[in-house]
């Protein structure tokens, strides 16, 4: 009889243990919102991300069987606005997706996506993007509280040790400020923030016998993310 | 019905079964089931944001349509998703069973065929020696 409430007891301390190394991978899966250096954040008016609601990224790789398509609502980082009359001009941003937060819907394929072989995000946990410039910003619409505008951003991506200079054509950007409609989404001025592009894994260090007959080299990425003035929720206490 | 022709009958309706599935279920290259770490990926957009985007030129009903997705849902696919016993199941390990299983029973009945031949050979043998 002992030796059964021994085994009970054990099996519930294995089962804790288990609980709390899971809440521990999701907890080590987020990230805190990269600090606004202090030259930015006297520029403009920072928005940060809005993170763990919708996807905030979807890319997608061309494979024999099927499209591998993969997503994550993990990002955080921040853009600094440009001057009033420009908005979209951003004079910063800074962007950090961690790698075990993408996730396929297949387990098995989000291990081997997070292993040595590819993206290694146990030594290299965090794909970084820095905006070093914005062009080509174009009006699209404005109205009462509202502007939306198409611009080229310029900057520097870091993944899997490797950081490459790219360029993001036709972004779009919506600059709103706070009112009754927008306050249903999140407190604050928001920035919606929309892109894709295409990376290639080969330009990152990325090399992989199933690339590139079974596993496309190029992917593709669509972004949206949500910003918002306020620090939302949790990140209020985390933000660097 | 022969044991044989059954065992045939089943195969095949295994993999009839197995194509029926994966019709079904969206006709996708791997086995799947609903996935947590894909549900805490993403939630949906209030249609309170959807008709706002649109109002302001960031985003049309075709852009959301156009958008790339992939649901948390189970899928019968053409090859397993994993070793594990749930992502076993596709058509591909229908196809290696019901091999086996016609397989098996070729091979049984071959080997029957040659029992009953070298007992008739014993058999008339026998008769022969006096």
């Amino acid at each position: 009889m002992n030796d059964l409430i021994r085994r009970i007891v054990a099996a519930g301390a294995l089962l804790a243990t288990a609980g709390l190394a899971l809440a521990g991978a999701d907890e080590h899966s987020r990230l805190k919102e990269p600090r606004v250096p202090a030259e930015l954040a006297s520029k403009g008016v920072i928005y940060h991300t809005i993170s763990g609601k919708q996807a905030q990224v979807t890319f997608t790789s061309n494979a024999p069987l099927e499209n591998i398509v993969g997503k994550s609502n993990l990002i955080v980082g921040y853009a600094v606005a440009g001057p009033a009359d420009a908005p979209a001009r951003l004079v910063g941003a800074q962007w950090l997706l961690p790698v075990r937060s993408l996730a396929t819907g297949l387990p098995l394929r989000d291990e081997h996506m997070a292993d040595e072989e590819w993206l290694d995000a146990e030594s290299f946990p965090v794909i970084r993007f820095t905006l070093k410039k914005v062009e080509e910003v174009k009006p699209i619409k404005s109205g009462e509280g509202y502007s939306t505008w198409s611009a080229t951003f310029v900057g520097e991506m870091s993944m899997h040790g490797v950081d490459r200079p790219i360029r993001v054509t036709d972004a779009k950007l919506s600059f709103l400020e706070a009112s009754d409609k927008t306050a249903q989404i999140a407190g604050g001025d928001l920035l919606f923030l929309k892109c894709a592009y295409e990376v290639r894994m080969s330009e990152f260090g990325i090399r992989h016998k199933d690339v590139p007959d079974k596993v496309s080299d190029l992917i593709r990425l669509e972004q949206m993310l949500r910003l918002s003035t306020e620090v939302q929720g949790q990140d209020r206490r985390r933000q660097g | 019905v022969k044991p044989t022709t059954a065992a045939h009958g089943i195969s095949g309706l295994l993999v009839l079964l197995a194509v029926g599935a994966w019709l079904a279920t969206g006709r996708e290259g791997y086995t799947r089931w609903p996935d947590e770490k894909l549900e805490a990926s993403d939630a949906p957009s209030s249609a309170a944001e959807e008709a706002l985007l649109a109002d302001i030129g960031f985003e049309t009903e075709d852009d959301r349509a156009a958008q790339l997705d992939v649901e948390s849902r189970f899928a019968f696919g053409l090859v397993p998703g994993g070793p594990d016993l749930p992502h076993l199941p596709s058509i591909a390990a229908a196809g290696a069973l019901a091999i086996v299983i016609s397989s098996a029973t070729v091979a049984r009945d071959a080997m029957r065929r040659r029992r009953q031949r070298a007992d008739a050979l014993a058999s008339s043998s026998s008769e022969i020696k006096p």
